[in-house]
């Protein structure tokens, strides 16, 4: 666990004084999206326990937290797992969720979606307080954003043990899960958890990115097939393959303003085929996938066989 | 070059947008089926070309709109080339 005090006394003084900071802006209508293609069903079934295993395993590090910050006046309970997407998977909780993550460098990553209740109390208890705090239901303060990434990243060494991997932690969103940790198309590890203040229960959703619940498993080395009385040097022949997105159609008057910055937006949807080429020419068809870890071009036709061409 | 008319500014071209270049053996192409995968070296959120009718124009940051691929813009052509004319040129695209 890190040296490091989880609350310096600048940020108690302004905690308890209600500095209300610059709280993060929610996500715009038409607003540009990094985009992430990801595995939707990303979990396969014989994993799961091994997934809400590790989930559990961050549960009672959390718990250990909470011994130690509110000294016992917070319990929390695991109760399940499911697949969900990641952009679904937050609605379950009344607005605003504050959510703080842990994020891997490889991608990916853990996130941790609290009602206010459940933070304020849990900064409250920190603080010394009864556990109670006198306010719920609105979007944190940056200062109080910064604490409670804090707390959770005090125990980011030892999730990192869990999952086998360094894992950081990003700055505090509201009602959304950050980017690094998962794209809002990507189907993610959810475990609703009970936080027991005093008396009173609070829901919250424990998540983590697929990647990190499931290791990379060996790949299956496809056979190699003759090319002729040539077979084994061509077979070596090295080819550079792209695959490439049609894009549509663009005016010279959207290629003459492009600039650093601009967002140029196509007529083609999300998770459209993808084409592979060697050169010009079309040889399969396709999306790029997450699985395992690691991007992917799976192949959904191939040009010549007329069983898997899509009509065009 | 002097202004454009509106009949060129409209004028449209096929765009594609490249991903990351892989070096595959024949072999292997020539051996995959549907369903087979095959693994990519460069993240897709990783930086991509905008190519219209053969040409590197830009390239960027792959992004979703609405539901709808986009490309936010980091570096285009005419920036690229500028620092290749800082840095002294002479190196020519292949």
């Amino acid at each position: 666990m890190s040296e490091e005090p989880v609350l310096r006394p600048e940020e108690v003084a302004g905690v308890l004084s209600g500095d209300a900071g610059n709280a993060p802006q929610p996500h715009a209508d038409g607003e540009a999206q990094p985009y992430s293609l990801r595995e939707p069903v990303a979990i396969p079934a014989a994993a799961e326990a091994q997934a809400r295993g590790r989930l559990e395993g961050v549960v009672a590090a959390l718990a250990e937290l909470l011994d130690a910050e509110a000294e016992g006046g917070i319990k929390v309970l695991l109760e399940g797992f499911q697949q969900q997407r990641a952009a679904a998977a937050l609605s379950v909780l009344p607005g605003p969720v504050w959510v703080t993550a842990l994020a891997a460098k490889r991608g990916g990553g853990i996130a941790l979606a609290l009602q206010p209740a459940v933070a304020l109390a849990l900064m409250d208890r920190a603080l010394g307080g009864p556990g109670d705090p006198p306010e719920d239901g609105r979007e944190p303060t940056s200062l109080e954003g910064r604490v409670v990434s804090r707390m959770f990243g005090a125990i980011a060494e030892k999730l990192g043990a869990i999952f086998e991997t360094d894992l950081t932690p990003v700055e505090l969103t509201t009602d959304r899960i950050p980017d690094r940790v998962a794209a809002s198309g990507e189907t993610v590890g959810v475990s609703p958890l009970r936080f027991t203040i005093g008396e009173t229960d609070h829901a919250s959703l424990l998540l983590a990115s697929a990647s990190l619940l499931v290791p990379s498993g060996d790949r299956a080395t496809p056979k190699a097939r003759p090319v002729g009385p040539l077979a084994r040097s061509l077979e070596n022949v090295v080819m550079p393959v792209v695959p490439v997105i049609p894009a549509g159609r663009v005016s010279l008057t959207e290629l003459s303003s492009l600039e650093s910055g601009k967002v140029l937006k196509f007529d083609v949807v999300e998770d459209s085929m993808v084409e592979l080429r060697v050169g010009e020419t079309v040889i399969a068809g396709g999306r790029i996938r997450r699985q395992t870890g690691q991007t992917v071009f799976k192949i959904e036709s191939r040009v010549g066989d007329k069983s898997t061409e899509e009509p065009s | 070059m002097n202004q454009p008319s509106n009949a060129f500014l409209q004028m449209e071209f096929p765009a594609e947008v490249w991903l990351a270049a892989e070096e595959i053996p024949l072999g292997r192409l020539l051996d995959m089926q549907c369903g087979d995968v095959l693994t990519l070296s460069k993240e897709p959120e990783a930086e991509v070309d905008l190519v219209v009718n053969g040409v590197t124009v830009a390239s960027g940051e792959l992004v979703v709109v609405d539901g709808f691929f986009g490309l936010r813009i980091a570096t285009t052509a005419t920036q690229k080339l500028a620092g290749l004319d800082n840095n002294g040129g002479g190196e020519e695209n292949p």
